[in-house]
């Protein structure tokens, strides 16, 4: 068994890139093949199992707490103090967006048919970095029903807000708007990306039934792993290779 | 004789290759007395019909007297290659013990080249083939002619290759590129080791060409022979 531990060793050592793409021309039936069916279930999965979603934002903003502004104290309108405070305050506000308290009477309200925890996954709020703006998106299936929860997510915010804290210090800067196309990925770039990742598995697949096949391929084989002469070799044009 | 491109194309580079094994066996028999040649493969259909052929038109070519003689008594196929009939052969001699010159095919296009066709198929191949009747036949081929050339049966379905072994001057193994596999290649040879055989070589079957050699044939002419 001398012969297969050298044959071993021997395949463990790098793979010449001339090698390796005599490999991937004698296979490349089977890259074709996988490249092609994983091509086809990203599309079928995209196109028949995918709905498009689409998204909708709302902004509020933690505004200061109602000082007097007078026009010959310009130092109170701008305070570094207070601005970082209220970004404090929306990185908490952004959480209580994200509560129960203020999904489960939108789900109520709404009477949407899903659970907390599904609505939670379609919403995303947190701070404009290191603003005091708080963007809420949503998504769902219609622009209409997204535009339609972001509002009333906001709203019950609002008027939570207002409840639980004591504070009116929530303004909305921009009623929610949809996106126009869909969010999540198109069925082609799916696509695309399934037949690239086809490929890579493909080109994987070749270089292991390569390493697997081990039938006699030329006279240097039949010397080194049979042990005897080789008399001849008959050529097959039949199976002529491309070079 | 559909099969044999050394008639048909005697300039081809296939033909070219058919001969530069005829010269390797003929420098393997200046050490030795090797008149009787079986031809064997790992499996079946790995080609030793159309390669024995060939090779007993080339042996011809080159002023040889050869005979053919087909002992695959499981799947007989030498006539088929040189288009001639298999009403009689080989088992007919030795089960009706007549001379085997009456069933003689001689082949038209060459005078000192002869086929002896397997003939019925046996119940008992075996032991036909491991009878002394049939080491006696061999003995009787070699008076009349220069080669020997034997079709048998491939290696590891069934023993009759193995046991023809004993009895032969030389055996070639034909095997055929991208279907022999190492561990049942290593098996035969190892089987027709056991039991003394003569092993000349091997003749790679259907190797894949490449477009670069294909050119060469044609243009330069420099095929490698080694």
């Amino acid at each position: 068994m001398i012969y297969q531990e050298s044959e071993a060793s021997e395949l463990r050592q790098t793979m010449e890139i001339s090698e390796l793409l005599e490999v991937l021309g004698k296979r490349k039936w089977i890259v074709a093949f996988i490249t092609v069916f994983t091509a086809l279930a990203g599309f079928a999965y995209s196109y028949f199992l995918v709905n498009p979603m689409y998204r909708a934002d709302t902004t509020l903003m933690v505004s200061s707490s109602k000082g007097t502004v007078s026009a010959d104290d310009p130092a109170s309108y701008i305070d570094i103090g207070r601005i970082s405070v209220n970004q404090m305050i929306a990185v908490t506000y952004g959480e209580i967006v994200k509560s129960r308290v203020v999904l489960e009477p939108v789900i109520e309200e709404l009477d949407l048919d899903m659970s907390y925890e599904e609505l939670l996954d379609r919403t995303v709020s947190e701070p404009v970095e290191a603003t005091e703006i708080i963007r809420i998106s949503v998504e769902a299936e219609s622009r209409n029903d997204a535009v339609t929860i972001a509002n009333k997510i906001t709203e019950v915010f609002v008027e939570e807000v207002v409840r639980i804290l004591k504070v009116n210090n929530v303004e909305i800067i921009d009623r929610a708007a949809a996106t126009e196309e869909p969010v999540n990925m198109s069925p082609v770039a799916l696509t695309a990306i399934a037949a690239a990742a086809g490929v890579v598995i493909g080109i994987l697949v070749a270089l292991i039934v390569d390493y697997r096949d081990n039938t006699l391929k030329s006279a240097e084989d039949i010397e080194r792993q049979i042990g005897i002469p080789v008399i001849g070799s008959i050529p097959d044009f039949g199976k002529m290779k491309e070079d | 004789m559909k099969q044999l491109i050394v008639h048909e194309k005697p300039k081809s580079p296939i033909s070219e290759a058919y001969r530069s094994i005829r010269t390797n066996i003929q420098f393997a028999n200046i050490d030795k007395e090797m008149k009787t040649i079986m031809f064997t493969s790992t499996n079946k259909s790995e080609g030793k019909t159309t390669t024995i052929s060939n090779i007993a038109l080339t042996m011809a070519d080159a002023g040889h007297r050869v005979l053919v003689v087909d002992c695959d008594f499981r799947n007989p196929s030498i006539h088929k290659a040189f288009g001639i009939t298999n009403k009689y052969g080989v088992t007919d001699v030795l089960l009706k013990g007549k001379d085997h010159k009456e069933y003689l095919n001689h082949i038209m296009t060459h005078d000192n080249l002869d086929v002896l066709t397997a003939g019925k198929v046996p119940r008992n191949p075996s032991e036909l083939l491991y009878s002394n009747s049939m080491r006696k036949l061999m003995e009787e081929f070699k008076k009349d002619y220069d080669y020997v050339m034997v079709d048998s049966p491939p290696i590891l379905p069934v023993t009759d290759a193995t046991v023809m072994a004993t009895y032969m001057d030389g055996v070639v193994l034909v095997c055929a590129s991208g279907a022999a596999e190492v561990e049942s290649t290593r098996k035969a040879v190892d089987s027709l080791k056991k039991v003394g055989a003569n092993i000349i070589g091997a003749v790679l079957n259907r190797t894949p060409v490449k477009y670069k050699e294909y050119h060469n044939y044609y243009y330069y002419d420099d095929k490698k022979t080694d």
